[in-house]
């Protein structure tokens, strides 16, 4: 097989199982390209992490080929494999040093001590923590903790390195912080990652591509932005990001846009997406900051009336709550400013543009 | 603003730090009684039946009331004596007086079994003596306040052979005694006497140590058919130590193997562990008298499978003992080191692999510092049990397999000698405080290392 670089990992018809009832990973088919920054995103239970563990070695594939470089590394036991590490809980261990839980990697690889002694200050030195050598890991915060973890898993060297959901116990703004040190740290040393996450905005700030799982099975794998703006499934849609969901029936198809007739009656314009037939059942899909109020919407192809239900304060902006397509409800994103007219009850204009909603499976 | 007041930068209010340390205290005072209340009931119990206990073996073994008691002119009289040569003549007078004094028979008695621990066969002699002198008031008109000494209270042998003073001419105190018994003129007996008049006395806590104090005044060695105690240290610690390594072995893979189970099917076994911590210790050890003995089931089965042609001594040696103890003392070994594997997430071990680390380099580098608490406590809990079993060795142990305790409750039990049994309990505290230490300068050096 020729070496290619958009093929540095592959998962060939991956299949994994516990037990003879479940299948946790279904007929998996993915391809890391090398230096990519890979992230695996879905909620508990979607196979994601079963993912990174055959990948590292834990756990063994039922069926299918995992090929690492080229070469398939099923039945090559994980401390063979030379593939870095970073996991939820940090894993240091507590009876070392820092300094000496970077040395473990370079022991094991039977480096000579004035070698080791250099990674581990460069290595330290990448996450900015040389001067805590000689501290265990019980005394370093949470963040610190993490970063000797990251700095574990890079001092080897390896080609690929995998996250297991490397920041879920850390707070919320340590985590913003982190999320942007790894990328860049990513960026700047181009070792390949493959990263577990079930938080959609970290898959999105860090990742070249973003995996969604559900269920055993990858939904879609594509770019942050793509992901979020075309999503192709309707699992996609809800996972990533906030969305408003419509249920109807295409009633009728053009080049490049369906019309969809809701329960109450409503037709709404949209973009169309591959392989639709008319008079199959559909979720549309809209995003609540694509909707625009008042004036705005007057003249897009959907533009539609109703009235305010519930205006819900949320800081940074307002969502307006309006009973639209029948049982449905929409959730619209408003600035304050646009927002300040607007009290309950009242009638307002709303619409969207149909390249800004999808009708999905 | 006074030095006592503490400002508030922000709001600029002043506190009075002294009122805030009475109120403080005022809210602490609460807590603190009923913290206090709580463990108010353990701490009583622990004064009374632990602390007092092991306070009274530490005074029993040095305790040496018993030849003031039972010879109090002598013990006033000895005092004038320098320790060259024979004791003055007041002296015998005393002791003459002392062991005629038929009221203090009972205390006589008690000194005569006292000095009899320091030099062998001075109870004899003391029976001897009083005997002797009591015939010899009767031939000299005196009236007969008792029976001599009844035979029964000599433990040691009985040589109250009648003296042949059939001259009844007036005697000093020295002829008198040295009449009835030429012991009385050596002075490593007198000076007995005098060492059981000192306020506190070593002689136990050297027996223990299989050490005496000699005629010449100095601590040596007992003589070596006489040296027991040391051999005992020696034993209890070996046996205690062999157990406690067998039950290291056995149940450490046990302890990981359960780890390594699904849940409920560690539980279960968890559950079979703990099953023969329900019956007592004595069921268990009577147990393996069954099983074990000559005709027992085991040897029953080797006989019966040809594996041997004579049944095999099982039993009453220290193989016995071994089995049965490490049985018993299985359940405390594997629990704090389960309960510490089951502490230990899978990552740790992943990790090492991860980074590299072949299996062995995971266990020793990784996994065992790890587990190490839970080693250290079920070694420690092991070794400290096994230094005070009795029962067991009593049983299933031959002569050769007794270990402290039993010697200790023999003190108590057949010899009366409570001096000797507080000395080898504070022996064996001293081992397991002594052990406690070594572990704990051991364990923190590993973990700190």
């Amino acid at each position: 097989m020729p070496l290619n670089r958009n093929q540095f990992v592959r998962f060939v018809n991956v299949h994994k199982a516990y037990d003879v009832n479940t299948l946790v990973v279904k007929d998996l088919n993915l391809d890391v390209a090398n230096g990519e920054f890979l992230t695996l995103l879905g909620p508990s239970g979607s196979g994601k992490t079963t993912t990174l563990m055959m990948l590292a070695g834990f756990e063994e594939p039922t069926s299918g080929d995992i090929i690492l470089d080229g070469r398939s590394i099923n039945g090559i036991p994980a401390y063979k494999r030379g593939v870095g590490m970073v996991f939820q809980n940090y894993a240091l261990f507590p009876h070392m040093t820092v300094g000496e839980n970077l040395a473990f990697p370079l022991q094991a690889r039977g480096m000579s001590r004035a070698d080791q002694k250099t990674r581990i200050l460069q290595a330290l030195d990448m996450v900015k923590l040389s001067a805590f050598a000689d501290r265990r890991p019980a005394q370093l915060s949470g963040g610190q903790q993490q970063r000797v973890a990251l700095a574990r898993a890079l001092v080897f060297e390896p080609s690929l390195v995998l996250m297991d959901e490397p920041l879920g116990a850390l707070d919320k703004q340590l985590r913003d912080h982190m999320q942007l040190e790894i990328k860049h740290l990513h960026q700047r040393i181009g070792v390949t990652v493959v990263y577990v996450t079930h938080d959609q905005t970290e898959a999105l700030v860090m990742s070249d591509r973003v995996a969604v799982f559900n269920e055993g099975r990858i939904q879609q794998v594509a770019a942050p932005a793509e992901i979020y703006q075309n999503p192709q499934t309707d699992f996609v849609a809800q996972f990533i990001g906030e969305n408003n969901r419509l249920e109807g029936r295409v009633a009728e198809i053009s080049h490049n846009e369906s019309t969809i007739v809701l329960k109450d009656g409503t037709t709404v314009r949209s973009g169309s997406v591959a392989g639709t037939t008319s008079g199959e059942k559909r979720i549309l899909s809209v995003r609540p900051e694509a909707i625009l109020v008042g004036s705005d919407a007057a003249n897009l192809p959907n533009s539609f009336y109703g009235n305010v239900k519930e205006i819900v304060y949320l800081g940074d902006h307002v969502r307006l709550i309006i009973p639209f397509g029948g049982p449905e409800e929409l959730s619209i994103k408003l600035t304050h400013r646009r927002a300040a007219a607007i009290s309950v009850g009242d009638q307002v204009s709303f619409g969207w543009k149909p390249e800004e909603c999808r009708a999905l499976v | 603003m006074s030095t006592l007041d503490i400002v508030d930068d922000t709001t600029g209010v002043s506190l009075d730090r002294r009122a805030l340390r009475r109120s403080l205290h005022r809210v602490g005072r609460r807590q603190r009684l009923l913290s206090l209340s709580l463990v108010a009931p353990l701490g009583a119990f622990t004064l009374v039946f632990f602390v007092i206990p092991i306070l009274a073996f530490f005074v029993f073994s040095v305790a040496n009331t018993e030849v003031p008691r039972g010879l109090p002119l002598t013990t006033e009289a000895i005092k004038e004596w320098q320790g060259d040569g024979l004791p003055p003549e007041g002296v015998f007078e005393a002791l003459t007086s002392d062991l005629e004094n038929a009221e203090n028979r009972t205390a006589v008695i008690g000194a005569a079994r006292r000095l009899n621990y320091d030099v062998a066969g001075f109870h004899g002699l003391m029976t001897k003596t009083v005997s002797g002198l009591s015939r010899g008031a009767l031939e000299a008109g005196a009236p007969v306040e008792s029976s001599p000494a009844p035979d029964g209270f000599s433990i040691f042998g009985n040589d109250t052979t009648p003296t042949e003073s059939t001259t009844a001419k007036p005697q000093t105190p020295i002829e008198r005694l040295t009449g009835i018994d030429a012991r009385w003129s050596q002075e490593r007996y007198w000076k007995a006497i005098e060492r059981g008049t000192w306020p506190v006395t070593p002689l136990y806590l050297l027996t223990a140590l299989d050490l005496r104090i000699g005629d010449e005044g100095s601590i040596e060695r007992v003589s070596p058919d006489h040296r027991i105690y040391l051999t005992l240290i020696a034993r209890t610690f070996g046996v205690s130590a062999s157990v406690t390594l067998i039950a290291l072995i056995l149940g450490f893979p046990l302890a990981l193997f359960i780890k390594r189970q699904p849940a409920n099917r560690a539980s279960l076994i968890m559950f079979l562990v703990l099953v023969p911590l329900w019956t007592s210790i004595l069921v268990r050890t009577t147990a393996w008298l069954v099983l074990l003995q000559g005709e027992g089931l085991l040897n029953d089965l080797i006989v019966m499978l040809h594996l041997s042609e004579t049944r095999l001594p099982l039993i009453h040696n220290r193989l016995g003992v071994l089995v049965a103890m490490v049985h018993i003392c299985l359940p405390f070994m594997i629990l704090p080191i389960y309960s510490v594997m089951k502490g230990i997430p899978p990552s740790y071990t992943r990790a090492a692999a991860s980074l590299g680390a072949a299996p062995a380099r995971v266990f020793f580098k990784v996994y065992l510092p790890l587990v190490f608490p839970g080693l250290a406590a079920g070694v420690l809990l092991v070794f400290i049990m096994c230094l005070g079993f009795y029962v067991t060795p009593a049983l299933v142990g031959g002569p050769r397999d007794q270990m402290l305790s039993y010697f200790i409750a023999m003190a108590v039990n057949r010899d009366l000698n409570w001096g000797l049994a507080s000395a080898l309990s504070i022996i064996l505290i001293l081992i397991v405080a002594l052990t406690l230490l070594v572990f704990k300068r051991f364990a923190s050096a590993t973990l700190a290392r």
